[in-house]
């Protein structure tokens, strides 16, 4: 993978945090994409799609992540999880229709 | 090597394998598996988190069909846990690389995540951490398959060491394999560790937390005489202990040639040498012993095993077994002994802030009648298969032993209008282990049929000290001079009357001190079944002159230890072989 990682800034806006089941709606949602995402908190990272993983950020409301994707479908993955959070973790129509 | 110290509560030395509990009875198995076993305790993993995974989806259908969708989420969140990659990983690398076995990298890798979550500030976060403990039992579930079942299923000999166990727990031990127990918590008042002693193996409480230095299977040392559990031995310890393992076993066969021979002084005082019980299966222990009778038969389990509170056949049974198998000799039941904190089915007390100065033994049994009645009524008809004699314990008034003789006297009446048959001459005691009773003895002894020192309590009352408490527990010894002095008050007013008196507490199984009892006139010793053979070695090499000397020397002692290493050098000189 020499090409660069997509970027793209997160903010939690949900008051419970990124807990269970949005780490749970995080990791279905990039398991749908080929593309290999890596969510970012102050250096720690881990795989998008370990629910474990990801609520051990304990990313709490408010607090800023950067995703990292790399290869096929890095955009489409980055942009369906923007939107992911940008809904406050409610499985949308929209979202379930992006899916690759 | 690393060696604990905890509270010795019942003698002996065991050596053996490790079988650990965890906090919640798990069984913790081993921690490290053979390197060329890595393969197959991998593929063991694997399948683990494969069934724990289709048990979780199974729930999630199910809860998905019954509650609906969302509560389901919860399981899909779970499963999502479980099958996450990096955590496969981590368990992978443990089992590879450190030879961990597959549980134990479980619980570890689990205890993790589960400590990162609870340490979190958010309230969300840390409430997680029951979600992990949730999956970790259900992956450990699946790897230990039937070996979970931990203490009930044994097929070798252990030691057992594990956080805590209750009462009944202990009482369940499998006596075939368990060789000895140790737990983090307890203390020697506690039930956990009469029973220890009523099961005769070795056992040490109370030693803090250690679990997480030892695995299944580890080699472990119990000294029950030193309170000493020791971790990793090393080869010269365990060829010490092994010696004196061999010791003890060929001291055992010496005095059980005593068996057949009477309890007798050198100069032909009798001695009357009597159980202490707990449960009707130790009464085999005491007629293996040649005991003369059960001087104190404990009947707290038959409440503290049932979540209700027995009725009268349950304590029937109990007691015509134990009349029935001690063949005519006597068996003295003590009634109720609890507080009311241990017995589920009484309401909860509501100005207990000092358990032992509280409502408890026969003031709990006079404020409920219904319930003493029942056990009076059935001790009374057991006495119609044997010769039993009725205790009640913790008097400290004339009064309480007044009410309690009335509700006795109302149950006589009653049997005797149902023309049920029981013995009218049964004996009526008392337990001597208040010093207001020590006090008031001239009067007592006029009221009673017998009387019984229980020293444990005694000690604990005169000396204002709570012996589970570490920090004051040094001012608990039966040596006191205080302590001698109401004991000697109490025996010569029983001997003075001719009321039978004996002795029930630790003070009379320990040979430390039985010159010095016979020597202040007590005759009838009470004792742990294991500890008669060597009372009557002791008893059998003395003179009843000979003890009269060194208990007058005691009476001018001033302190516990002065009195203490004096009796360890009298007991030394006449029977080196069980001087401790």
């Amino acid at each position: 993978m020499e090409q660069r990682p997509a970027t793209r800034a997160l903010r939690v806006g949900i008051p419970e945090g990124l807990h269970m089941r949005a780490a749970m709606e995080v990791a279905k949602l990039l398991g749908r994409f080929k593309s290999h995402v890596v969510l970012v908190k102050e250096g720690q990272r881990v795989d998008g799609c370990d629910v474990l993983q990801i609520l051990s950020l304990a990313a709490v409301q408010h607090e800023e992540l950067t995703a990292e994707a790399s290869g096929d479908q890095a955009e489409e993955a980055l942009a369906a999880l923007a939107a992911l959070f940008d809904n406050d973790f409610a499985e949308t129509e929209e979202t379930t229709k992006e899916k690759g | 090597m690393k060696k604990l110290q905890g509270i010795a509560v019942s003698p002996g030395v065991a050596i053996g394998e490790a079988l650990v509990m965890d906090t919640e009875g798990f069984r913790i198995p081993r921690r490290f598996v053979a390197r060329d076993a890595v393969e197959e305790e991998l593929e063991r993993l694997h399948r683990a988190i494969d069934s724990a995974g289709a048990e979780i989806a199974r729930n999630q259908q199910a809860v998905a069909f019954e509650l609906g969708e969302q509560y389901a989420a919860i399981f899909e969140a779970h499963l999502r846990m479980l099958e996450g990659a990096k955590l496969r990983g981590e368990l992978e690398e443990m089992i590879r690389d450190r030879h961990y076995s597959p549980e134990y990298a479980v619980s570890r890798t689990f205890r993790r995540y589960a400590e990162l979550f609870e340490k979190l500030q958010a309230e969300t976060f840390a409430s997680k951490a029951n979600d992990i403990r949730d999956i970790e039992k259900r992956l450990l579930r699946n790897l230990l398959g039937r070996r979970r079942e931990g203490l009930s299923k044994l097929t070798s000999p252990v030691v057992v060491l594990a956080h805590n166990l209750t009462p009944s727990e202990t009482a369940n031990l499998n006596r075939e394999f368990v060789r000895g127990f140790v737990t983090e918590t307890g203390g020697p008042g506690s039930h956990t560790a009469v029973v220890a002693g009523a099961l005769e193996i070795p056992a040490v409480l109370g030693t803090g937390p250690f679990l997480n230095e030892v695995s299944g299977g580890d080699l472990v040392i119990i000294d029950g005489d030193e309170g000493l559990v020791i971790l990793h031995p090393d080869e010269e310890t365990i060829a010490r202990y092994q010696h004196e393992a061999e010791e003890l076993r060929s001291l055992a066969i010496q005095l059980e040639e005593l068996r057949d021979l009477p309890a007798e002084t050198a100069d032909g005082q009798r001695v009357v040498l009597l159980g202490n019980i707990e449960f009707p299966y130790e009464v085999d222990h005491c007629v293996a012993r040649g005991a003369d009778g059960v001087g104190l038969y404990r009947t707290e389990f038959l409440y503290l095993e049932a979540e209700t509170e027995p009725d009268e056949e349950v304590h029937f049974e109990a007691y015509c077994r134990v009349v029935k198998a001690m063949q005519g000799k006597p068996v003295t039941i003590r009634t109720f002994d609890l507080g009311a904190d241990k017995v589920p089915h009484l309401p909860e007390p509501e100005d207990e802030r000092n358990p032992f100065l509280g409502l408890r033994s026969i003031r709990l049994a006079l404020r409920n009648v219904p319930m003493f009645r029942r056990q009076l009524r059935a001790a009374l008809r057991a006495s119609a298969f044997g010769n039993l004699r009725i205790m009640f314990p913790l008097v400290s008034t004339l009064l309480e032993l007044r009410q309690a003789k009335m509700v006795l006297a109302d149950v006589v009446e009653d049997l005797e209008e149902r023309k049920i048959e029981f013995d009218r001459n049964v004996a009526v005691g008392m337990m001597v282990e208040v010093p207001s009773a020590c006090m008031m003895i001239e009067q007592f002894v006029g009221e009673v049929d017998f009387l019984s020192i229980g020293t444990n309590d005694l000690i604990q009352y005169t000396l204002a000290v709570d012996r589970s408490n570490k920090d004051v527990v040094g001012l608990y010894n039966a040596a006191d001079p205080s302590v001698l002095r109401l004991i000697d008050m109490v025996l010569r007013a029983a001997n003075q009357r001719s009321v039978p008196v004996n002795l029930c507490g630790q003070m009379s199984s320990n040979p430390l001190y039985t010159m010095l009892l016979l020597g202040l006139g007590l005759r009838r010793f009470s004792v742990t079944p294991s500890a008669i053979p060597e009372i009557k070695k002791v008893c059998r090499t003395v003179t009843i002159a000979d003890c009269e000397e060194v208990t007058r020397r005691v009476m001018l002692m001033e302190n516990a230890r002065d009195i203490k290493n004096f009796l360890k050098g009298e007991l030394k000189k006449r029977v080196p072989e069980i001087a401790p």
